[in-house]
């Protein structure tokens, strides 16, 4: 019975996550827009998950759930006013609840106490009025026990490790099985083939072959579709966010969502979170300026934070555009001075002294910030995105506000790749990275990490992938050179032994023993059985550039 | 040997349809499942089975208005319906027997009042 009842949890967990997301955004908007259909669908969610609750053996959060159920009812029949106050004490409890099942929360937040909330929740209910607005923070210890019914409320429950769940159309599902079925029957006609030799012609082996290869990618990208899923859910939950970030900082932010229907990996949604976390605090906190400043600018007071997908060749690309102050190049300079990243005289173009501010310990802000001076910086959101294989890039104008765009694939675990070799390896590179490939010239074929290849006139940067990964042995009798594209049409080469074309791999991550190992970002299994390394051009690239060889400097 | 018989499972919590499915898997029945109160009705309809188990809260069409439709269709105006119910829903059952359940069980069931209650309607 035990693996059934860790499916059941995994379900139960899966709903209870969905339930409350749902809660959370009809409690965003519950003061202004609440028609009694609305108030149907919260009861429905909250009755469901007190249910539930107690199903799954989780009698605090099915209490609370149950308090919160009153609540809703009295609103929607209006015997308890709809104000803010009792809007916020109602995502505490959202907050509550997730603690107390055990579901990690999005945006994390000073100690939710469950008793404490359960009280409120219980005196809201009883006056019909709203509720002292004790911050929960000052009540932090507050479990006295007071009422013992708030006090059986804060049983722990140790936070289990993030389920990973997928919802899938069954039309979906169906069709897999479909597809199952008929790739079934056409290995067993091959197998038949097979089996009587001098029978079939080669060519007829290969069409029944090929026939049942046709079938295994129908079925692939039957696979990889159900993995997507609409990126919307990775950016509703900062409606709370900013109006949490709102409450803090006494700025005034509205938020404006736009292609929440575009679809990616359902892993590329749930790693973009943190990243886009950052981003959004990055924007209220040092972006967007206070209102009386905005108005003195003759901005709206309101400020306007923007998140947008859209699809672009191949990915998908993310916006996080705030209206704010925009970067200041000058206050950047100073700071990549005072940090020795620029010599004391040297000037750069603004385009490039914005990239200093995805250095690690590069603030501006005079200082650090509550909410977003959290030790994180925007070199580890720029790790990260390029852990996924995107890319990050910015765009600011002084005073009328500032924009980053995540560019991401669309599904992280298959890739159309290009292999090289070097040595007795076998490596992966990107297909939509590769540009062209050359031939090494002779004078160039000497020991040395990188060097600087005369390519039709242009200097090429170029990384010798054997020297880089210190591969023993003779070199191959020729090298050739890949060349790739980077950043803005910048690009540059990697030497290696062998071009082996290309073809589709299925990335897998790395043991958490590799993960750190700079310059390859998976691994993956070829036709023959090896394993090959993918190699994360963007890193390769960065080392190469920052530390050029002597002659590199161009 | 005679045919296995049906019990119709409708919740629209996908947790309560998998704990009940693995509540009564190992039972002599055969289980369907609907997750709103219109798929209830069409199912059984359609499929005629032997005992009915059902959450009262749902989208749409709740428990009670499944049961009085199904009570005035008659093919399925006999069947046992036993609904689900939750802690602090005494006024659930009142109205739950007015629309023609004949049985209910409360939340968080226990597995063993649950099959005794179902075998008591199909026998053992």
């Amino acid at each position: 019975m035990r693996p059934d009842l860790e499916m059941v949890r995994a379900v139960f967990r899966a709903e209870a996550t969905e339930l409350l997301a749902g809660m959370e955004q009809t409690f965003l908007s519950i003061e202004t827009s609440a028609g009694s259909e609305v108030f149907e669908r919260l009861f429905r969610s909250i009755h469901t998950l007190k249910g539930n609750a107690l199903l799954m053996g989780f009698p605090a959060a099915s209490e609370l759930a149950h308090t919160v159920e009153d609540l809703i009812e009295k609103l929607s029949a209006r015997a308890v006013p709809r104000t803010a106050a009792l809007a916020t004490l109602l995502l505490q409890a959202v907050d509550a609840l997730r603690l107390l099942i055990g579901i990690p929360n999005v945006n994390e937040r000073a100690g939710v106490d469950p008793g404490e909330i359960q009280r409120r929740l219980v005196a809201a209910a009883r006056a019909g009025g709203p509720p002292e607005a004790a911050s929960p923070a000052s009540s932090a210890p507050a479990v006295e026990g007071e009422a013992p019914a708030a006090e059986r409320l804060t049983e722990a429950v140790p936070a289990p490790a993030r389920e990973r769940t997928l919802r899938v159309g069954l039309d979906r599902l169906d069709r897999m099985l479909d597809l199952t079925g008929e790739i079934a029957i056409a290995r067993g006609r091959l197998t038949t083939m097979l089996e009587q030799p001098g029978r079939y012609s080669p060519q007829e082996l290969l069409a029944a072959h090929r026939e049942s290869d046709r079938l295994y990618q129908d079925l692939q990208e039957l696979v990889m579709k159900a993995r997507l899923v609409p990126i919307g859910s990775a950016f509703q939950p900062f409606a709370r966010t900013l109006r949490d970030l709102s409450t803090a900082t006494g700025k005034l932010v509205r938020l404006e969502l736009s292609g929440e229907e575009v679809e990616v990996d359902t892993a590329v949604v749930e790693l973009i979170r943190d990243p886009l976390t950052h981003l959004v605090r990055n924007a209220v906190d040092h972006g967007i300026e206070p209102p009386q400043v905005r108005k003195a600018r003759g901005k709206n007071p309101m400020g306007t934070l923007r998140l947008h997908a859209r699809h672009e060749a191949g990915g998908i690309l993310v916006e996080v555009s705030d209206d704010g102050a925009g970067l200041d190049p000058g206050r950047i300079r100073d700071r990549a001075r005072a940090m020795g990243l620029l010599g004391p005289t040297e000037e750069r173009p603004d385009d490039e002294l914005y990239q200093f501010i995805f250095t690690p310990g590069f603030s501006t802000a005079e200082r650090l910030t509550e909410l977003s001076g959290r030790g994180i910086g925007l070199d580890v959101v720029r790790s990260n995105i390029e852990a996924l294989r995107g890319a990050i890039s910015i765009d600011t104008q002084a005073g009328r506000g500032t924009t980053l765009t995540l560019r991401l694939p669309l599904t992280l675990s298959i890739i159309e790749g290009f292999l090289v070799g070097v040595g007795e390896e076998t490596y992966v590179l990107p297909l939509e990275s590769v540009i062209e490939c050359v031939d090494l010239p002779p004078t160039e074929r000497q020991p040395g990490r990188s060097g600087v290849l005369n390519l039709r006139g242009q200097p090429l940067p170029f990384l010798r992938l054997r020297d880089h990964f210190a591969m023993e042995g003779p070199p191959a009798e020729r090298e050739s050179v890949v060349i790739v594209g980077y950043g803005q049409g910048h690009q540059a080469g990697f030497a290696v032994d062998a071009l082996l074309g290309q073809t589709q791999t299925v990335i897998k991550p790395l043991g958490r023993l590799f993960q750190h190992l700079p310059g390859v970002s998976g691994s993956a299994i070829l036709g023959n059985g090896r394993v090959a390394l993918v190699l994360d051009v963007s890193t390769l690239l960065r080392k190469l550039l920052v530390a050029p060889g002597p002659t590199a400097a161009a | 040997m005679s045919a296995q018989k049906k019990i119709l499972l409708v919740d629209d919590s996908p947790t309560v349809l998998l704990m009940e499915r693995l509540l009564l898997q190992d039972g002599p029945y055969a289980l369907l499942s609907a997750t709103s109160g219109q798929e209830a009705v069409d199912t059984a309809l359609a499929e005629r089975p032997d005992l009915i188990l059902m959450d009262v809260v749902m989208p749409g069409m709740d428990g009670f208005e499944v049961c009085r439709r199904l009570r005035a269709e008659a093919p399925t105006s006999t069947t046992p319906i036993i609904l689900v119910t939750t802690r602090g829903g005494s006024e659930h059952v009142e109205r739950g027997y007015e629309s023609g359940c004949n049985d209910y069980v409360t939340k968080p069931f226990d597995g063993n009042e649950l099959r005794a209650k179902i075998e008591s309607f199909l026998g053992p």
